[in-house]
């Protein structure tokens, strides 16, 4: 039985398509005369290219272009925000993978001939592969004049005088792990040039508009001549945001050259090595309270592992730097986040958005905070977080929804058994429980340093038999979208969702929507959606009113039918739309969504962040093997504030998927890195969760209460659905061993490492470093 | 390049090879792109099919292993208008979301129902543990399995 949702309970509309095999991704396009394309990346991290011979390369049978940085047809700069990066390097290598020479030929196996025989000569030069030294004077430095990319700060009251005022601090420096992404399919581009000059591109990808801006200014044409298809997305979770440019970029370079399509498709190996990934970080918190708990100041610095592009890293970081209070109301603030160049993994956007790794401190922060005061975790939480008499975010901004958390709280201490659960006798055998709690706030959609790209489109064109088409320009990567756009429109339209089509987004049906990220697809695809409905509707009313015979504010339009409050009068919706294209009246309209301009000032953190803010909750039970070291979750409670569910299967796969992957983050999965090179790049070495791996329960609530801003009241899903995890692991694992958690991934080895250094051996996990 | 040939889908295939192409790199080729290649080294699962009666990684397997044998994608299972009662779970339950690991998990569930026709929790994790899947959290999909078994044991029934 159904307890949440507005929609009509039919399968997702790409369903059937997925399980007969019959979905087309871009790998599973051929169009004819197609290439294949290839890329030779560095061996090393950091070096300067002497020689690169691809004489050999080019004499392979089959092969038609291998082009070096001097042989590119466009401009070899391929940053989305700071210009520190090329499509091919010429010079100076930062990082293993960069690429040297990119390849096409007419198949896989002479295109990797052709690789084996591009010689390269390099140089190695010392790198910087320890972010903590990232600003030492005699650091290498990476790109440009310095390892500092930028700095974010939140300066919110004194709170040098907050620490003098203090009567107990709490300080831990956290070294939380990066992620890979890890989406099954992965990355892969299909370039060609069309007859009159125009260019299509197939990809892969969350924001295809990001991939049409790239490919235009590669092959310096009009925006308007670059045609991007979003094809059937094999999963995203940030790694397709900004990095799919890249391919993108590389396949129209050897397209442009060849004058023949070229599909370039990532092996997963150098998937793994060269793609975008959650950033390691290092965080510096430092907790200033009172005994009576309440957190009078906090002090942080946030170290962010950009690797040696900037890519989004400093997107990311502005978002990991306001969300670093966490859902609290602290007086006295100071934070900074540095982002910083290294030779090791390249950072970006991983569901979440910088947002975990600090969630990971601060939750932890406040559990030592309750342990040093002998208090309840729900209890410093009831203490010091937001409500409707404590509404203050990090920013300064009064939150309208402040209210919601303490009901979360609520929640989650009910629903995850924590009474029962807290209060066992601690175990002193080699198996110990425990159950810890993570909350958070999150603003949903952009940041305000990002609000010139909050802006989303739906296209609408109602059909004379009463079927309709949407054309979104948010994208469909997994998670849903298409059901999510049908249900919202044929709701606010009146009729039945099985007679809505909405298309995976194609560049030339509708505007630049911006990216499809930040959990934003649901709230500004459904806004756009319910403006184009507000200018639709009223035209069909009109024309059944007049077919009635009755006035417009008469008539409303509900399950496919126009009727008068008292049933009087009727007429169907497929009727009245068949008499709409007789009288040849204008059946399509282009909604738009804007968000509310903010005020932000950037040197402070101090202004509006966000449109709205959306909390969650995790709780996790785990059993600590302490012979070996072994992590295992018993169960899982998830409490989201949602606004409202728009679909209960939908939420439901959000709220699995992002705990098992906040599961696979916390416990199994991690970088083994030796000089920028991660010596475990593909699913053999790199562990992420399998069925094996799910646990018994995963428990969840969702609270509605609309948000006013969001469709139907509807907030987003995406990324709150992870971002406590990880905090909950740890925390359970610190009551589970009574032993402080300032690392994840909490791996056998980590956590056996963290029970040694309990023991007295301090020098433990430095000496392993 | 060596002739092979072996049965897709009840159809005889005709083809050359080289000694080192897999049969998921045939496959794909000759149109069966449900069979997706995601690693290339047998992790994933991606590129499940099922030979001779079988659930194994075309990856993993020589395109001239195949030869003379009998494979099966899940184009054979069913398609959209008459979907196999293991697809008809996995819809209603709503255990796909991007779809890319979907077409092979299909095909190991049904291996596993050929065996085991009303399997217990632990068979069904174990019979998809070579299965990754980055966007479900898994729970979903045991649960289809476990549903399509009822639903085939009805069809039987019937």
């Amino acid at each position: 039985m159904k307890k949440y949702g507005i929609d009509q309970g039919l399968p997702r509309p790409d369903a059937h398509a997925k399980v007969t095999g019959k979905a087309r991704y871009v790998n599973d396009y051929h169009p004819p005369k197609m290439l294949i394309g290839g890329i030779v990346g560095s061996p090393v991290a950091s070096g300067r290219i002497k020689s690169i011979d691809v004489s050999e390369a080019r004499r392979v049978p089959g092969i038609h272009a291998v082009l070096t940085a001097d042989d590119l047809p466009g401009p070899n700069s391929m940053g989305i925000i700071y210009d520190d990066q090329p499509v091919l390097v010429k010079d100076r290598v930062r990082m293993v993978g960069d690429r040297l020479v990119l390849i096409a030929g007419e198949t896989r196996e002479a295109v990797e001939e052709a690789k084996r025989r591009v010689k390269v000569d390099i140089e190695p030069l010392p790198g910087l592969y320890d972010v903590t030294r990232a600003l030492d004077p005699d650091a290498p430095v990476v790109n440009g004049d310095s390892n500092l990319i930028r700095e974010f700060k939140v300066i919110h009251g004194d709170v040098e005088s907050a620490a003098h005022d203090a009567e107990i601090t709490i300080s831990g420096e956290y070294h939380i792990g990066g992620q890979e992404h890890a989406y099954l399919e992965p990355q892969g581009t299909l370039a060609f040039p069309e007859a009159d000059g125009s260019w299509t591109v197939y990809v892969t990808a969350q924001c295809p508009f990001y991939v049409r801006a790239a490919v235009a200014r590669f092959l310096k044409l009009p925006i308007s001549m670059v045609h991007v298809v979003q094809t059937v997305t094999g999963g995203g979770f940030g790694g397709k945001e900004d990095y799919p440019n890249e391919p993108a970029v590389c396949a129209a370079a050897l397209a442009k050259v060849t004058g023949r399509p070229v599909k370039l498709i990532y092996a997963r190996d150098y998937d793994m090595q060269v793609t975008t990934k959650r950033h390691p970080m290092v965080i510096r918190h430092t907790l200033h309270a009172r005994r009576d708990g309440k957190v009078v100041g906090v002090d942080l610095e946030i170290l962010v592992d950009a690797g040696a592009y900037a890519g989004l890293s400093t997107v990311v970081a502005e978002r990991a730097n306001i969300s670093s209070v966490g859902p609290y109301e602290i007086p006295n603030i100071r934070v900074s986040t540095k982002v910083l160049y290294t030779n090791n993994l390249f950072g970006g956007p991983y569901r979440g958005f910088g947002a975990p790794q600090v969630a990971a401190a601060h939750e932890s922060q406040m559990d030592r905070l309750a342990s040093a005061l002998g208090m309840d975790p729900f209890e410093v939480r009831r203490i010091n977080g937001v409500s409707r008499e404590h509404p203050m975010f990090a920013s300064g901004e009064n939150l309208p929804q402040a209210h919601i958390y303490p009901e979360l709280l609520d929640r989650l201490e009910e629903l995850s058994g924590w009474k029962q659960y807290r209060n066992q006798p601690a175990s002193s055998g080699r198996y110990r429980e425990g159950i810890g709690i993570g909350t958070i706030i999150y603003g949903v959609n952009l940041h305000s340093g990002g609000q010139r790209l909050d802006r989303s489109a739906a296209y609408i064109i109602v059909q004379q038999d009463g079927s309709v088409n949407v054309a979104v320009g948010v994208t469909e990567m997994g998670q849903g979208a298409l059901a999510a756009m049908r249900t919202m429109a044929a709701r606010a339209l009146g009729i039945s969702e099985d007679l809505i089509y909405v298309t995976q987004v194609d560049t030339n049906q509708v505007p630049d929507s911006g990216p499809t990220v930040a959990s934003r697809a649901t709230v500004s695809g459904g806004r756009a959606i319910l403006d184009a409905v507000s200018k639709l509707r009223p035209r069909f009313l009109e024309v059944a009113a007049d077919m009635l015979g009755v006035s417009p504010g008469a008539l409303d339009l509900r399950d496919g039918v126009f009727s008068t409050s008292d049933g009087s009068a009727l007429v169907s919706w497929p009727e009245v739309t068949a008499e709409y294209y007789v009288r040849r009246l204008n059946p399509a309209v282009v909604g738009w969504f804007r968000s509310p301009d903010r005020e932000y000032d950037h040197d402070t953190g101090q202004g509006r962040a966000y449109m709205f803010y959306a909390f969650a909750g995790h709780a996790v039970r785990v059993r600590v093997d302490t012979e070996t070291g072994k992590v295992d979750v018993l169960d899982v409670t998830a409490v989201h504030d949602v606004g409202r569910v728009i679909s209960e299967v939908g939420i439901e796969g959000q709220v699995h998927g992002g705990v098992i992957q906040g599961l696979g983050w916390a416990l199994l999965e991690e970088f083994r890195m030796k000089e920028g090179r991660m010596l475990n790049a593909g699913f053999t070495d790199y562990l992420i969760p399998t069925a094996m791996d799910a646990p018994a329960d995963i428990k969840m609530y969702f609270i509605e209460d609309p948000e006013p801003q969001g469709p139907f009241g509807a907030k987003g899903i995406g990324e709150p659905s992870f971002i406590s995890v990880g905090a909950a692991v740890m925390n359970a694992v610190y009551h589970a061993l009574g032993t402080e958690v300032d690392i994840l991934p909490l791996t056998p080895e980590n956590v056996w490492r963290l029970m040694n250094r309990s023991a007295g051996n301090n020098a433990a996990r430095e000496d392993e470093k | 390049m060596m002739d092979i040939s072996f049965k897709v889908n009840g159809k005889e295939l005709h083809v050359s090879v080289t000694g080192n192409e897999s049969l998921l790199d045939v496959l794909r080729k000759n149109g069966f792109t449900s069979v997706k290649r995601g690693c290339s080294e047998g992790e994933c699962g991606a590129c499940g099919v099922i030979v001779d009666g079988v659930y194994l990684k075309s990856c993993l397997m020589l395109a001239v292993q195949a030869h003379g044998r009998e494979v099966m994608t899940v184009e054979a299972l069913g398609d959209v208008q008459e979907p196999h009662p293991i697809q008809v779970a996995v819809v209603e339950e709503g255990a796909v979301q991007c779809g890319f690991c979907t077409p092979s998990r299909i095909l190991a569930s049904y291996s596993l129902l050929q065996n085991s026709p009303n399997p217990s929790d632990d068979e069904v994790k174990e019979a998809l543990d070579g299965n990754l899947c980055r966007c479900t959290g898994y729970v979903k999909q045991l649960s289809a399995v476990k549903k399509a078994a009822e639903l085939i044991g009805k069809e039987g029934e019937a």
